[in-house]
């Protein structure tokens, strides 16, 4: 009966109207409570509208059950945010933003086939800094395949590791590729007030080994943050005179959780699935992008991530990032930091990535979309970037998830 | 059917005895703690090649190679014996003896106030030292140096009494005088029974109010404060003791630092070494470090002793004591602070203000590790045994829980006087200067001598 009222012919363009982010960082003063209200009060505000005006609220968060013991997480958020009222949540390890950010705009989208404009408000957060490292390694394992992976002493770095080892046996990568990756990121996030770590690093900073090939200054930090948005359509976004950035369109795709099951490990498959669904859906090329948020979790992630977005061939990626070369005056720099390919400027993790920015890890699919929101309006401060286009790479696990999104102003 | 225990799942490969090839390899260094795998750390993972399937587990590294063909050496880890195959981390030990530097007296200088202050002193450390790499090798962590542990028949009363006779000696005051007389421990030998007890009884000091104290590692400058605010109230002399034989619990974290080691300082108004001219203590609620009654040994919370609580109480207590007497960082010659590890008082001397020149001369962490009670006060002997004449100096200790306590003292000439009669100094008891007294052991010995097995 319902379905039946929808006409398709109705179906509007997306447009983010507000945005709020909080520090990323060790932040002991906050509780979840704190971050999650810091980042959807500055995202109502900024989207200029009243809590009344939401619709429905998508919480993506990892595992609030086990880092802060709290289950049945919905149901406190009308007592942090009074007014909202119907929360949903999701979850699908660090791509639990994005999947919350997808829901949201399938309920946009078909509001608008009702001829209605539905608003929502998007959030993702994580609070990890509370646990001891072994329990916090234990918590985010737990996003692999917990019989035969976390049961036999995987660790979230001992499997990016894998890939990465397998990535410099297979190719012509060295480990200093993977290190610029990071120095690039950090030089990044220097100009980035809300990332954990606004300083450079060096090649001489690679030392402590986490899971060999990976380094400590490999792997993304343990923090906690939360990020927030503002959905509806581009007529009401017009309305109400809001500046806005149109979600042109965010894609979904599963593939198997164990490594081991996959037909080519070093190939994020379902990464490649949704950004050529999207690249298909709005008839464009990698080359039409400008920008991209990519998910560098770990150094050797946001090399598999530029070739699942089509940047370069398997096992080609590390190409781009020798266009960085020579690696020691990466810090002299003007930033943001860019790759070149094919003649021109590539810039990703403009925001100082994963690595530097930090990694809440229910907070990054939402934090990844509001940068390039941010670039698209010229709201980035000092490392704005001239940028037409926009799109962001979000990974759960080691890519049994994947969200890929594309943004115009 | 029921599913077996996941426990005894673990790597039950039904592939094994067939050939395969390492796809990728990797060697943890850090692990959850699901199963206890941190203990085991560190190990290797690896996908295998088994004909058209890929198989994770772990691998005894030391047979393989990338490339390299493995027989059956993939799943052979049972119910009772995981069958992990652990190489301990082989550690150079490397460790810089370096000379503090002297500096010259600042002559015509006067103190802020105050008559009381340090009369004697003494110290006291064991002389067996555990060698930490032999422990790194037992529970495979990158471990070097050494740290102190008790001998045979020694114990916190044993360290309290050996520095209370020391001190009294130094100070040139007969034991049986002394008015006052604190013990600072959290590794007390009786839970009820007063350590300041035995040491009274040892010196007959009869008519002394003995009692001891506890605030994790701040306990000894408690005592020192309590001295100071005694005698400055009654008169005479009295003895402010902090001694501990450190727990740690067996591949905790704290096992690498927890040392053993004392100091007691004789507090009076006649003829002092060193002036205290103002203590301020900065205290709050803070649950980073605790034992609760009955157990045997402390736990942590890891990274949480960092900024909110070494970091805001050291700094707190030390601003608001430089504050209070209108001094900056220059005004001092020296500052001392305590030491959990090697970096803390360093770092919390760098964002002070102070200088390497200012804060090396007090670090004792390095030779010992943390002797608790005992560590802030031990790092103030070894700066008292090289202080000149009309010397500053800024003493901070950090007890978790948690809370500071900052107290500036000023050297008088009577230091250079006393110091002739002192036998030994803390840089001896460190082995600095005379290291053959030294007894390095392994990791059973500490372990037998702490009591543990």
């Amino acid at each position: 009966m319902g379905l039946l009222n929808y006409n398709p012919n109705l179906l509007m363009a997306l447009a983010i109207i507000g945005t709020g982010l909080t520090k990323f960082g060790e932040l002991w003063s906050y509780s979840w409570e704190d971050l999650v209200k810091e980042a959807c009060k500055e995202a109502i505000a900024n989207a200029k509208i009243e809590i009344k005006d939401i619709d429905t609220s998508f919480f993506g968060n990892m595992n609030l059950s086990r880092f802060d013991g709290q289950d049945h997480m919905v149901a406190r958020i009308p007592e942090i945010i009074p007014g909202l009222n119907r929360v949903i949540r999701t979850e699908a390890a660090c791509a639990s933003g994005s999947v919350a950010l997808k829901l949201a705009a399938t309920e946009i989208e078909l509001s608008s086939m009702k001829d209605g404009n539905g608003v929502a408000l998007v959030c993702g957060f994580e609070k990890m800094t509370d646990q001891l490292t072994g329990r916090t390694t234990n918590i985010l394992a737990s996003a692999s395949h917990f019989d035969t992976e976390v049961m036999n002493g995987a660790t979230f770095p001992g499997l990016y590791a894998l890939l990465a080892q397998r990535y410099l046996h297979e190719t012509g990568a060295t480990e200093e590729d993977l290190h610029a990756v990071a120095i690039k990121n950090h030089r990044n996030a220097t100009l980035n007030e809300k990332a954990m770590y606004q300083k450079e690093i060096n090649m001489n900073s690679f030392k402590s080994m986490v899971a060999s090939p990976l380094t400590l200054f490999d792997c993304s930090p343990i923090s906690d943050g939360a990020a927030a948005l503002i959905l509806t359509t581009e007529k009401c976004a017009k309305y109400l005179g809001a500046d806005y950035v149109k979600l042109e369109t965010i894609e979904l795709c599963n593939s198997t959780i164990s490594l081991a099951k996959r037909q080519d490990p070093l190939v994020l498959d379902s990464a490649v699935c949704a950004a050529q669904t999207a690249y298909k859906r709005l008839g464009i090329t990698p080359k039409d992008i400008d920008m991209i948020e990519v998910h560098d979790c770990f150094t050797i992630n946001e090399i598999l991530c530029l070739e699942a977005a089509g940047f370069a061939k398997r096992g080609e990626g590390y190409n781009l990032v020798r266009s960085l070369l020579p690696y020691d005056t990466i810090n002299t720099r003007g930033s943001p930091v860019p790759y070149h390919s094919d003649g021109r400027e590539l810039f990703v993790n403009t925001s100082g990535g994963l690595k530097a920015k930090g990694h809440p890890v229910g907070a990054t699919g939402v934090a990844q979309v509001i940068e390039i929101y941010q670039q698209l309006l010229g709201k980035a401060g000092k490392r704005n970037v001239n940028i037409k286009t926009g799109a962001t790479l979000n990974i759960g696990g080691t890519g049994g998830t994947a969200s890929f999104s594309v943004l115009r102003c | 059917m029921p599913r077996p225990a996941k426990i005894q799942r673990i790597n039950h490969f039904e592939n094994v005895g067939l050939e395969g090839e390492i796809y990728s390899k990797s060697k943890l260094a850090v692990a959850s703690d699901l199963f206890q795998f941190e203990r085991k750390l560190p190990y290797t993972v690896a996908l295998i090649r088994v004909k058209e399937d890929l198989i994770f587990g772990i691998i005894d590294e030391k047979e393989i190679e990338i490339g390299d063909q493995v027989i059956s050496k993939v799943g052979l880890i049972g119910v009772n014996d995981m069958g992990l195959r652990i190489y301990g981390a082989i550690w150079e030990k490397k460790k810089t003896f370096e000379e503090p530097i002297m500096k010259p007296a600042k002559k015509k200088r006067e103190p802020l106030g105050g008559m009381v202050g340090i009369v004697g002193y003494g110290t006291y450390l064991p002389r067996h030292r555990l060698n930490l790499a032999g422990l790194g090798e037992v529970w495979g962590k990158e471990a070097a140096g050494v740290k102190s542990f008790p001998g045979s028949f020694e114990d916190q009363a044993s360290y309290a009494c050996n520095v209370a006779l020391s001190a009294v000696k130094h100070a040139e005051v007969d034991g049986k005088l002394l008015k006052f007389i604190e013990v600072g421990s959290e590794s007390k030998v009786y839970a009820v029974k007063p350590t300041a007890s035995i040491v009274a009884g040892m010196l007959k000091a009869n008519s002394a109010f003995a009692a001891d104290n506890e605030f994790a590692c701040k306990a000894g400058t408690q005592s020192l404060i309590n001295a100071h605010n005694f005698v400055s109230n009654n008169g005479g002399f009295g003895l402010a003791i902090g001694a501990d034989s450190a727990q740690g619990a067996p591949n905790d974290v704290l096992e690498m630092t927890a040392g053993d080691g004392a100091a007691g300082f004789v507090i009076g108004g006649d003829k002092p070494i060193a002036i205290i001219e103002g203590a301020v203590s900065y205290t709050t609620d803070t649950a980073d470090f605790w034992r609760v009654e009955g157990e045997k040994f402390p736990q942590h919370a890891g990274r949480f002793s960092g900024d909110p609580s070494f970091y805001k109480h050291v700094l707190g207590a030390a601003r608001h004591l430089m504050n209070k007497l209108g001094l900056t960082a220059e005004a001092f010659d020296y500052a001392v602070f305590h030491q959990p590890n090697s970096k803390f008082p360093r770092v919390a001397g760098k964002i002070l203000g102070f200088t390497t020149e200012q804060v090396e001369p007090g670090i004792v962490f390095d030779w010992i590790g943390n002797t608790y009670s005992a560590n802030a006060l031990l790092g103030l002997s070894k700066v008292l045994d090289i202080a000149a004449p009309y010397q500053r100096i800024l003493l901070v200790s950090y007890g978790s829980g948690a809370g500071s306590d900052a107290i500036s003292f000023f050297t008088t000439p009577e230091i250079e006087r006393r110091r002739k009669d002192k036998t030994r100094s803390v840089k001896s008891w460190l082995g600095e200067t005379d290291k053959q007294n030294l007894i390095v052991e392994g990791y059973g010995k500490y372990l037998k001598n702490k009591g543990i097995i």
